[in-house]
This record gives C-alpha cells, structure tokens and sequence, in this order.
C-alpha cells in the first residue's frame, strides 16, 4: 500500500524536476548528455554542412537566378524537381567543392558529381523546352501579325 | 569527429527502470519522502532533470497511481493521408491502455481525425507545440528538409521538451529529428525519406517500427538500424459482397508531381481499348482521389480526358467516404501503377493501403511489383503484378475475358486481405505498447 504522503511528495518531486527541466536552456542539458551526433562524418570533413549552409542562405537568389523556373507551364513535379536539385546543388558551389579532392570522400564526392550530371541535364531539358516555347511564341506573333494585317486589309 | 559516449535507449531504461523500482520500494517507509527527494537529486545530478522526470513518472505507474500518459504526435493531423490513418488508428488503439494525446504544431480538431478515418477518438486530448521557426517564415508546410546543419537551431526541439510530459511518446511523423524524452517511446517509419545528418535521433526511440518489409529494407540501408517491429498499417474497407461490374478502379490522391501517376494509366486504358477492342467492350475505367488547391497534375489529367472524350472514364475527386465504398463494391478490378518506371525508392508505393481495400472488396488487383506490394498481393493467386505496361495490359486482357478466373482471384483477394484489418493492427500495436508499460499494479486501473 503506497503511504498517501510519499505519493504526494512524488507529485511535488515531479513538478519541481518538470520545471527544473523547462528551464534547462538545451536538450542535451535535460537528457543528462550530449545528444547529437556527428552520423554522417564524411559529410561534415568534407565540408558538406558549409555547403549547405551557403546553399540555405542564397536561396532566393537561386531561384530567382533561374528565370525559367518562373514561367510556368511546366509539365508536372518538374519545377519541384528542378527547384529540389538547385537548392541541393547550386553548380558553382558543387564545383568549388568537388575541387577539395584531398578531403573529399569519395562516395559523396561520386553522388555529388552525378547529382550534378543530373542537374546538367535537367538544365538542358529546360533550355530546350525554353526554345521551344520561344519558337512557339515568335510564331504565335507572327500568326497574329498576320491576322491583324488581314483585318485591316478587310475594314480597308 | 568521435564525441563523448551517449547511452543507448536500452541502457538509459535500465538506468531509469532501476532508479523507478528503487523509488517505489520506499512507498511505505516512513522517512519515504525525503529519501525519494535525495534520490531523485542524485538521479538528476547523474543522468540529467528529464531522467529525474522520468522515474518518478515511471514509478507512478508501478505503484498503480495514476494511468499512463501516452503522446501520439504528428506534424500534418491537419492533413488525410494514409500516415495520418496510421497514427489516429493507433491512438484510437492506445485509449484502452491510457491517457492518449494528439500532439501536433499546427491547430487541428480530433473530430476532424474521427469524421476522416472512421474512428472513435472522443476521449483523445489535443497539443498544439507550435514552432516558431515556421509560423515566422509562413510558411504553408512544415518542411523537415530546411533542417540541414548543426549551425542551425533545432526548431524541433520544442517538441523534444512537450514529450517529456508523457510516460510513452509515439512519433508518427517520421521526423527524426525529434529527441524523445519520454521515459518510452516509439518511432513509426513510414519511410525513411532523409539520410542520418545532424539531429538524427530515431536510434534514442525505445523502439523502431516499420510498416511494410520494403520500408524495413530502406531503414537497415539507410540508418543502419533494424527495426524493432513490424506493424501493416490499418485497413477496414470490408464492404458487403455485391454484383461486380466492368469496372477498373484506381483510388490513389492526385499528388501534385504526379507520383500516383493517373495519367500513366489513362493512356494504358487508351492501349487497352484500341489493341482489344473486343475485350474492352463495356468496360470503364474509375479514378477516383483526394486533391487540394490548385492541383497542376489534377489538371493534366482533365485535360487528357477533354482530349479524348469517347473514352469511358469517370473521374471522382474528393469523393466522400462512401462514394469511394461503393465504387470499390462495384469494380470487379483495381489498378495501381505508382512506382512504374520510378527509380527513387520513396515514389515507390511504401505499402498501399487502397490496394489492400480494394482487395477487401473483391477487386482483382493489378499492381506494380515493386515497393511493398508484393506483401499484399500474391502473384496469380490474389491478383497480378506487373513490371511493364506491356504486362499489365496482357494481365488486365486475360481477366476481362475470363469471368471464372476473376471470381477464382476476388475470393483469394479478399480472404487474403483480412491480416490487414484494423482489429488485427490494434492488437500488434497494444502488443507492442504492452511491453513498454510497467504491468498495472492493484489500485492501477488501465482499461476504460
């Protein structure tokens, strides 16, 4: 039989820890160690997380950089998959960091370059579709040139 | 790059199971009380406040003195999805072992829950753990990806803190860059989408579940983890038998980049009609699907089939509950390409709960054999699976001429798909629960 006043000092116990644990100023401070942990070393000798960083912090002009991202029309999770591999590699800085050979690890260097391959070749898709399209519309102009210059000829 | 040594989730239970036990043993000294406050001060000199927190919570329940406090979190309960399904049907589970709270950041209303999944959740609380992180940047989705370095603050460590109040934490939101606190606690992987960065802490869970071998396969790749469980999500589509028609179904969400891939099966609907006219003759093809916002997917798919008026499909977007219900009663097959021509293993379908409905209807499912479909379906016993487009029409063929081999599949389908039952899930998940829990002393009720 549990004595009513333990049970209650328990209850008194549990806020005054609760508390204590709610003003802890970090995680690790409440866990009673430290928490995190570097799983994905190689990412971070070679630098990964300061590319990423820079990555995170130029975003805006990454997406704004690509106008044709803008435009719309595209066929669908395009953009998104275009969107997702700029942020991940936005190539000059993909290019600044394949260049660190002597600590690059391979694996991430190799899945990065073909990342890169890859977002090569997306930007070339665009680029053509962006002809396309600019054909399309110099035609479309042409077309309603035309049309124009016929509905004068029929009020003249 | 080594760092100081952490303990392990078996280790720091073992820690706290012993300071419990020790705890509960002075229930009925006389001088309990201030021995129990000089032991809970050196627990938490050694191991940290939320230890402290920790055994006297965990020695509440051994002496029976209140129930257990269960968290169920998930950062999109605002949103229907199969994941959602999956944690509401779980915390509807968890209501007979104790106290269950709906954990959430954004605001969101459990009738809401109940009135989507069919599900009593009336005695669930509700928590909102706000992050400031996202209110401040508007954003519209609470994306886990903006989460790329230790330079960066952890926006989700405020849900780390909130899983300290509760006895079992349950984190269904496959967001494993929430620390649990809780002296147990659960990780559900519906897929293991990122690889271990910073602020990786799904190896701290008490334990890891899976929902389909596909995904288990992903986590042993990706993390490096072996789950602990392995839990099928929750179907309960059973309908009463009825006269089937010609019907092909298809009941997947019009995702936005086309994942589900609608328009795939549209044109395989087109091949089949023009290479088998005969076979095809009044057959239709059903797609039916959740949509929000303005869907440029949605929209590819409409206009294909402004383009091609003659062709008999009917499109059911946002269908309610029973709509949906009937159209699995009535179809006499079911379609399901989502992973077709896919070489990301996260758009590859995880599990593929409306497969499993459509097969507790008696629908013959034809689906991609890849993902975790090949869990559900038995290759030429329950349905068929297809590698090809090629394949599945030559599959799809062979069953519209042949009603004897339809009815032979149907019955498999739908005996077949009863492992998949809600009762079934809550029985496992209670299970699993069940050891994570101390057992209920006398004085402890735990049912309701």
């Amino acid at each position: 039989m549990t004595d009513p006043r333990f049970a209650a000092a328990l209850e008194e116990l549990r806020r005054e820890y609760g508390r204590q644990a709610a003003a802890q100023p970090d995680i690790d401070a409440i866990a009673g160690e430290k928490v995190d942990r570097d799983l994905a070393p190689d990412y971070w000798t070679y630098d990964g997380a300061d590319l990423e960083n820079e990555m995170w912090s130029r975003m805006p002009e990454l997406e704004s950089g690509l106008d044709i991202l803008s435009l719309g029309g595209w066929p669908g999770g395009l953009r998104a998959k275009l969107r997702h591999l700029l942020l991940r590699l936005a190539g000059p800085l993909v290019r600044a960091a394949l260049a660190r050979q002597d600590t690059c690890n391979r694996r991430v260097q190799r899945q990065l370059f073909l990342d890169f391959l890859a977002y090569k070749r997306m930007r070339q898709r665009l680029q053509l579709l962006e002809a396309d399209r600019r054909e399309l519309l110099a035609r479309l102009d042409i077309v309603e040139a035309l049309l124009a210059a016929r509905e004068e000829d029929r009020h003249e | 790059m080594s760092e100081a040594p952490t303990l392990g989730a078996t280790d720091r239970e073992a820690l706290l199971e012993a300071g419990a036990a020790e705890l509960a043993s002075l229930r009925a000294e006389p001088d309990g009380a201030s021995r129990a406050g000089r032991l809970v001060a050196g627990l938490a000199a050694h191991a940290g406040s939320g230890a402290a927190c920790n055994a006297i919570d965990r020695c509440q329940l051994l002496l029976g003195l209140r129930r257990p406090r269960i968290a169920v979190y998930d950062h999109t309960w605002h949103f229907i999805g199969g994941a959602q399904k999956y944690g509401a049907t779980l915390a509807e589970a968890l209501l007979r072992l104790g106290d269950v709270t709906l954990v959430g950041n954004r605001p969101f209303a459990a009738a809401d829950l109940q009135s989507w999944y069919r599900l009593d959740l009336g005695a669930c609380a509700t928590r909102v753990v706000p992050l400031p992180y996202y209110e401040e940047r508007g954003d519209d989705y609470i994306d886990p990806a903006r989460i790329v370095s230790r330079a960066m603050e952890n926006p989700f460590h405020a849900v780390s803190r909130a899983s300290l109040d509760y006895d079992l934490f349950v984190n269904n939101s496959m967001l494993e860059m929430v620390c649990p606190l809780a002296s147990r606690s659960l990780f559900i992987t519906h897929f293991p989408e990122r690889r271990p960065r910073s602020y990786f802490y799904a190896d701290r869970y008490s334990r890891v579940v899976c929902n389909s071998r596909y995904t288990r396969d992903w986590i042993v790749k990706r993390w490096g983890l072996e789950p602990h469980a392995h839990v099928y999500p929750p179907v309960d589509m059973s309908g009463e038998p009825a006269e089937k028609e010609p019907l092909i179904l298809s009941v997947a969400r019009f995702d936005p980049g086309g994942n589900k891939q609608q328009l795939d099966m549209l044109r395989a609907f087109l091949l089949l009609r023009r290479s088998r006219p005969e076979a095809c003759r009044g057959w239709k093809l059903a797609l039916a699907g959740g949509s929000h916002g303005d869907n440029p997917y949605l929209l590819q798919v409409q206009d294909f089939l402004r383009g091609h008026p003659a062709l008999p499909v009917e499109l059911h977007v946002n269908a309610p509950h029973d709509e949906v219900a009937g159209l699995y009663r009535r179809a006499a097959l079911f379609w399901h390409l989502c992973g077709l021509g896919q070489d990301d293993p996260a758009r590859v379908e995880h599990f593929g709960m409306t497969v499993a409905e459509a097969m507790q209807n008696g629908c013959v499912p034809l689906v991609f054999a890849g993902g975790g479909m090949p869990e559900i379906v038995a290759d030429g016993r329950s349905g068929f699976l297809f590698a090809s487009v090629s394949s599945l029409l030559e599959q799809t063929a062979r069953l519209l001429r042949d009603p004897g081999l339809r009815a032979s599949l149907a019955g498999a389908a739908r005996r077949e798909s009863r492992r998949f039952g809600k009762e079934a899930f809550a029985e496992r998940v209670r299970a699993l629960v069940t050891e994570l829990l101390p057992p209920p002393s006398a004085g402890h009720a735990p049912g309701r």
